[in-house]
């Protein structure tokens, strides 16, 4: 009987600390919602790797978490909802960005202040978006370059890879 | 050309008003481009007069200073203005010799929202082998669509273009004046190169 008891204890003990984990985990990721902050949106034309929780920055601090990404069904562009710290406010024609913290992935969106003189209010949009651009593609093209100028065009194939079809 | 003579009807969430804008200024361009009865000075005259028909210079100025603009002093912004559009205005004419018969052609468009759009286009023909897609980020606020933003690979021009600003005014501790001298430089160099 007594056994029982120290093994039930033992799993309460357990199952709390990893409830305090989680909370911990939260409030320093800033998944935590309902602390007042104000909630804009942005569309961008690629997210690549961004993920709900990934961090909104600006100036390399954190001023706010992705709360949400949804597929907008009529103009096939990303929605994501972005939640701020209610003492930033952000100018209208401020830019957001998908940037990579680095070559291997983990990606945030960056805020870029704009210069117009109203701010952007709560429900707001950001309208101007660079999305994640790829890195590697990119990298892949300027090893493998398509089109070189005229003088060397005949020394090109016609099997040159096929890259984006419009 | 004839290959790209039509827009291609977009689907649903398209602007046909804005893609009909971009095919119809890009035609204006290349008929100017390909003219040969006309000199190079010439041609360069008639692209200052069609800037500001195609693109917004005004708001693509303020937005290319990014928080700056906010800041800047009158003064400053007046000077930066005419330094900027004759920066931007030098890249596009260095290339005027460079058209061989080129064509764009509109593939569709994204409302964004009325008055915002993104018309997707593909340049081909000419010396392109492969048909390169180009979006281009079209507003309309009430005096009819205007170019702000060119998208390549992904890339938005403008918004890297101040990106590359904004790091040289931060760099130089927020002083405007370092940023116009420096185009005031890139141009002086790229006449020479003329």
């Amino acid at each position: 009987m007594n056994d029982q008891w120290a093994e039930t204890g033992m799993g309460m003990i357990v199952l709390a600390v990893a409830a305090i984990f989680l909370i911990y985990a939260f409030s320093v990721g800033g998944v935590a919602t309902g602390r007042g902050g104000y909630e804009v949106s942005a569309r961008f034309d690629q997210v690549g790797s961004l993920a709900a929780g990934d961090a909104v920055k600006l100036a390399g601090v954190k001023i706010g978490t992705v709360s949400k990404i949804t597929l907008d069904p009529k103009t096939f562009l990303a929605k994501t909802n972005l939640d701020l710290d209610p003492t930033v406010k952000l100018p209208a024609d401020s830019t957001a960005k998908i940037t990579s913290d680095s070559l291997l992935g983990g990606v945030h969106v960056t805020i870029e202040p704009g210069g117009s003189a109203s701010d952007l209010k709560a429900g707001g949009e950001i309208e101007n978006t660079q999305g994640a651009v790829d890195l590697f593609g990119l990298i892949g093209q300027v090893m493998r370059p398509q089109s070189a100028g005229p003088a060397t065009a005949s020394g090109e194939a016609a099997g040159s890879p096929a890259t984006q079809a419009p | 050309m004839a290959a790209f003579a039509q827009a291609a009807a977009g689907r649903g969430g398209g602007d046909p008003s804005a893609e009909q804008f971009v095919q119809t200024e890009a035609q204006k361009i290349i008929a100017v481009l390909a003219d040969k009865g006309k000199s190079k000075a010439e041609k360069e005259k008639i692209f200052r007069q069609l800037v500001d028909q195609v693109a917004d210079v005004p708001k693509v100025t303020n937005f290319v200073l990014g928080r700056y603009a906010r800041t800047i002093t009158p003064a400053q912004h007046q000077e930066f203005s005419t330094v900027f559009r004759e920066y931007a205005e030098n890249v596009y004419q260095s290339r005027i010799d460079s058209y061989h018969g080129e064509g764009l052609k509109v593939t569709g468009s994204v409302a964004r929202k009325p008055g915002d759009a993104v018309v997707n286009t593909v340049i081909g023909g000419g010396q392109i082998r492969q048909p390169l897609p180009v979006s281009w980020r079209v507003l309309n606020t009430g005096g009819g669509w205007r170019v702000v933003d060119v998208q390549f690979k992904g890339v938005w021009l403008a918004i890297t273009e101040q990106q590359d600003f904004v790091s040289t005014i931060d760099k130089a501790g927020g002083n405007v004046d370092v940023l116009i001298a420096q185009l005031k430089r890139d141009i002086q160099q790229q006449n020479a190169g003329k």
